[in-house]
């Protein structure tokens, strides 16, 4: 009997329809999964590859320039190498700190100390210039290498230091101008962004995104180098020659209250700092080592005689007195505390005394100026009255900052307290009150600017990408008439032809200033034999263009006067100022 | 048609090989100003280092060279009887 087979077809064609069914459901998988990728997934994708490739990198802004006035560079920025080690790659710690320290002056027991610490990373010496770095990278020690890094260079050196100050490592100014101006020194960050190969160059043709730094702006500074640099070889001299602690000179511009030159002695480089004195760095109390710290604006000091212009041109422009006004019988002691004065080396306050024993004699308020008499002074600022003089005084700029653009700024100090019955006279011979060089400068300066007190300052322009921008923040004011300024002129022209100031005389030219000696207050209050020698004044004196200002702290023996220590430096300075910026001569003097 | 596509992928292919060998030199160029901007800065700081008075001075003292002290002016008489100049001496160092 024969039966009949299964039909074969039907498992064959369910095969073939499952397969099919299979090609179809994966071809729709990957058509969803294609559509996923490349329509709802592929920005997210694209941007995910791409921060792959990407790079972002900080555009550091090139710092900018320093110059003087005459576009002599004070201060720039170059590319150095820095040099570190990996301390993980160091075969020969010992070798390479002894050796490699050895030729970059570096301290070997520090560096080996430091290749030896638990880190991944040590400096050996940052911002060497490139033939330096390059002869340590030839020596190809494993484990050294060096990346690139902006140095600051001053390549005035010390000259203009006290005006340039000084940056950190890290290009952040810290001193000076570079403190005061560093926000537009610096400039702005830029950024770049780019696409890089496997071996980390760009690709040529990728995605770039690059916004530019903004360069910092350039400072075109009032400093005259030269002068600068005459003005501070005269301070060192005059420390050498004098035994004193420190010399201060202000140059400045009458009429525009333009700086020529600010600096000091003893001098410190800028870049090699540690060179200052040991004990002032780091001193007590966080205290700034004095070569830097700018005692010509920072300072203040009693002023000493120096500041019986003021005395002087507040009596005049009041009219309670006149230069030939005759002050009767002018002796050399005055007490205006009863039993103040015991003996010169055991005065209490309240005694005043000329600086020479005279004879008590009738003076003229001109022969009181020029032989620079305390008692005659303080006779008359008693006519002028105590508010009317701390008016003046106040007018002339003392006991405010002068707005100059310069850090830390000291302010001076009048110290007329409650119930301080000689404060008054005190002040009108400068005692009781206490100034900055600058101040003094800016107000002798009024006085050869017909009145007109104007603000000291150090930049002129600035300039930027866009162009030159003036520096704005200059003030102007009057303080006397310009009657009383020629009446002050031709009594301070007496001061140096005929009476403490003699040897300020400059050849050819007249002019005119005011010796300053004031003794120093010590630690007990009282008054050593320690003084502040100084002398102020201007030339030529027929049309001032010029004050010069010059403190000398603690001069020794002799030279303890502002005549002797301060007169000769004003006489070196000036006579250059004159001849360095074409003034003509005016007169015969010296 | 055929020929225009071949024509085109050609063009093409040599526009990218041009563009991408001007993106080169282009590279090349841009380090090479970067190069000599910083020999520029280098030397510009280098002429100012020379310049600074404070070695210009002993140098020229061992020269032999002293600041003028002896100042000569020209001063230009309007009323028109001349020149004259004005002597204004202090001349220590032919002392």
């Amino acid at each position: 009997m024969a039966t009949a087979n299964p039909p074969r077809t039907h498992p064959t064609k369910v095969r073939i329809a499952l397969i099919g069914l299979a090609i179809v459901v994966a071809w729709g998988v990957m058509a969803y999964r294609l559509v996923q990728i490349q329509v709802f997934h592929a920005p997210a994708l694209a941007e995910e590859g791409l921060s792959q490739r990407l790079v972002s990198r900080p555009l550091a802004p090139q710092r900018g320039k320093i110059f003087d006035r005459n576009g002599e560079l004070l201060a720039m920025t170059v590319e150095s190498q820095s040099l570190f080690a990996v301390p993980d790659q160091v075969e020969e710690p010992l070798w390479l700190a002894q050796q490699v320290g050895g030729l970059l002056g570096v301290d070997s027991d520090a560096l080996y100390r430091r290749l030896t610490s638990d880190t991944n990373f040590v400096y050996i010496k940052r911002q060497l210039d490139g033939v330096e770095a390059e002869r340590i990278l030839d020596m190809e020690i494993r484990g050294v290498y060096s990346h690139p890094e902006p140095a600051r260079i001053y390549p005035a050196g010390q000259v203009a230091a006290h005006v340039t100050g000084f940056v950190n490592i890290d290009g952040v100014g810290q001193e000076g101008l570079e403190l005061v101006y560093d926000p537009a020194l610096t400039g702005v960050p830029g950024r770049a962004e780019f696409e890089r190969a496997l071996d980390g160059t760009p690709i040529l043709q990728g995605h770039s995104d690059i916004t530019p730094a903004v360069p910092g702006v350039d400072l075109n500074t009032t400093i005259d180098l030269p002068l600068q640099y005459q003005a501070q070889e005269a301070c060192v001299d005059a420390v050498e020659r004098t035994g004193a602690a420190n010399c201060w000179v202000v140059v400045m511009a009458v009429e525009t209250g333009e700086i020529l030159a600010l600096t000091g002695a003893p001098v410190f480089d800028p870049v090699q700092r540690q060179t200052l004195d040991p004990q002032c760095e780091g001193g007590p109390d966080g205290a700034v080592c004095r070569q830097f710290s700018n005692f010509a604006v920072r300072g203040s000091y009693e002023p000493g005689s120096t500041q019986k212009l003021i005395t002087v041109a507040a009596a005049l422009e009041e009219g309670v007195v006149e230069i030939g006004t005759t002050i009767p019988w002018v002796s050399d002691v005055l007490e205006l505390r009863p039993e103040a004065c015991r003996s010169t080396d055991d005065d209490l306050f309240g005694c005043y005394r000329d600086f020479k024993p005279h004879e008590a004699r009738d003076m003229t308020v001109a022969e009181i100026f020029t032989r620079s008499s305390n008692v005659g002074t303080i006779r008359v600022a008693e006519s002028l009255g105590q508010d009317t003089l701390v008016d003046y005084i106040e007018r002339f700029g003392l006991g405010s900052k002068t707005g100059v653009d310069y850090t830390a700024e000291s302010a001076g100090l009048l110290n007329f307290e409650a119930g301080c019955e000689t404060c008054w006279a005190s002040a009108a011979i400068g005692y009781s009150v206490a100034v900055s060089p600058l101040q003094m400068a800016a107000a002798y300066a009024a006085i050869g600017n017909d009145g007109t007190w104007v603000t000291p300052h150090l930049v002129s322009t600035q300039v930027d990408v866009d162009g030159q921008t003036e520096v704005a923040g200059i003030e102007t004011r009057q303080v006397v008439s310009a009657g009383t300024a020629l009446l002050m002129r031709e009594l301070l022209a007496g001061v140096v032809e005929r009476g403490t100031g003699e040897s300020a005389a400059v050849e050819g030219y007249r002019v005119g200033g005011k010796t300053g000696t004031a003794n120093k207050l010590g630690e007990d209050g009282r008054y050593i034999d320690d003084t502040r020698a100084s002398f102020v004044g201007l030339a030529p004196i027929s049309d001032p263009k010029l004050v010069v200002a010059v403190v000398v702290d603690t001069p020794q023996f002799e030279f303890r006067t502002g005549g002797a220590a301060a007169a000769p430096v004003f006489s070196e300075v000036m006579e250059q100022a004159l001849h360095r910026l074409g003034i003509s001569p005016d007169g015969s003097g010296g | 048609m055929a020929l225009i596509a071949v024509v085109a992928f050609l063009g093409l292919g040599f526009a990218r090989t041009s563009l991408d060998r001007a993106a080169f030199e282009l590279a090349e160029l841009d380090r090479a100003i970067t190069e000599q901007t910083a020999i520029n800065r280098q030397l510009t700081m280098e002429i100012a280092r020379l310049e600074n008075p404070a070695r210009i001075a002993p140098l020229a003292e061992e020269l032999g060279l002293v600041i003028p002290s002896q100042i000569n002016q020209i001063l230009v008489d309007l009323d028109g009887s001349g020149p004259v100049v004005a002597d204004l001496a202090r001349d220590e160092a032919n002392q």
